[in-house]
């Protein structure tokens, strides 16, 4: 390899490693906690569901608004602390397990919660409100779209609180 | 689930390791080391065996339902001839 082209490429690895990409490789993969955005993206989903139910005529923008916050939240599992391929943590151990499995059952029971709370709730809004069956098949679209929410959100909202903070020795 | 109280961080410190290189040994994160250090997580029978060969100790000296004692009050014990 001639003088110039080991030059170039020693320049061209010092300007990649003024990027500070190298270094953050170098540190390796760490788990990441995701306290509040899981949060305020459930928060704002029941918000939206609240907003429609307000207003029959509101429900399909609700209903869409959902939709666009469940696509939003669903990456958190591929970036947050339940992320187990590719650099959530360096190997998948038993502690990620036992995290991991808490975490969905978080999840689970929410949705399943969520789900018994929406089906009576719905019911007996239409029985004291005066529904029409087209209103309460809207209100009942609901449910589904919130329980994606919840399982795209608690599962990673779970993990981030029960994680505790860890220092580098 | 019942606190285990461990020695980890005394074991490892005597033999000079740092928590990667136990990490490595008995294949778990760093982090995991950590949080078995603090109280945070009570380990799996597997993980408490595979830590207490990597420091060639029976496993009750490593791990314990009840505090261990403070290395220095054994100190103290020791030279009293207790």
């Amino acid at each position: 390899m001639s003088r110039i082209d080991e030059r170039l490429i020693a320049g061209l690895d010092a300007a990649a490693a003024r990027t500070g990409i190298p270094a953050l490789a170098r540190r390796g993969p760490r788990r990441r906690r995701f306290r509040w955005l899981p949060a305020v993206l459930l928060l704002l989903a029941f918000g939206l569901a609240g907003y429609g139910l307000l207003d029959s005529k509101r429900m399909w923008l609700a209903a869409s608004l959902i939709g666009v916050v469940q696509s939003i939240s669903w990456p958190l599992h591929y970036a947050g602390p339940l992320r187990t391929g590719g650099g959530g943590s360096e190997i998948v151990d038993e502690f990620d397990r036992a995290l991991i499995l808490r975490a969905w059952l978080a999840g689970f029971a929410s949705a399943t919660a969520l789900a018994l709370i929406g089906l009576f709730g719905s019911a007996g809004l239409a029985l004291l409100m005066r529904w029409s069956l087209i209103a309460l098949v809207e209100a009942a679209i609901l449910i589904p779209l919130l329980m994606l929410v919840v399982l795209s959100t608690v599962p990673t909202l779970y993990a981030s609180w029960a994680l505790p903070a860890f220092d580098d020795d | 689930m019942p606190l285990i109280h461990n020695r980890i961080a005394l074991f490892r410190a005597e033999c000079g390791m740092s928590r990667r290189a136990l990490a490595d040994a008995v294949g778990v994160n760093p982090q995991t080391i950590g949080y078995l250090e603090r109280g945070d997580y009570s380990p799996s029978l597997e993980l408490a065996m595979k830590i207490a060969r990597n420091f060639e100790v029976p496993i009750e000296a490593l791990f314990s339902f009840e505090p261990f004692e403070p290395v220095w009050r054994t100190m103290q014990r020791a030279e009293r001839g207790d």
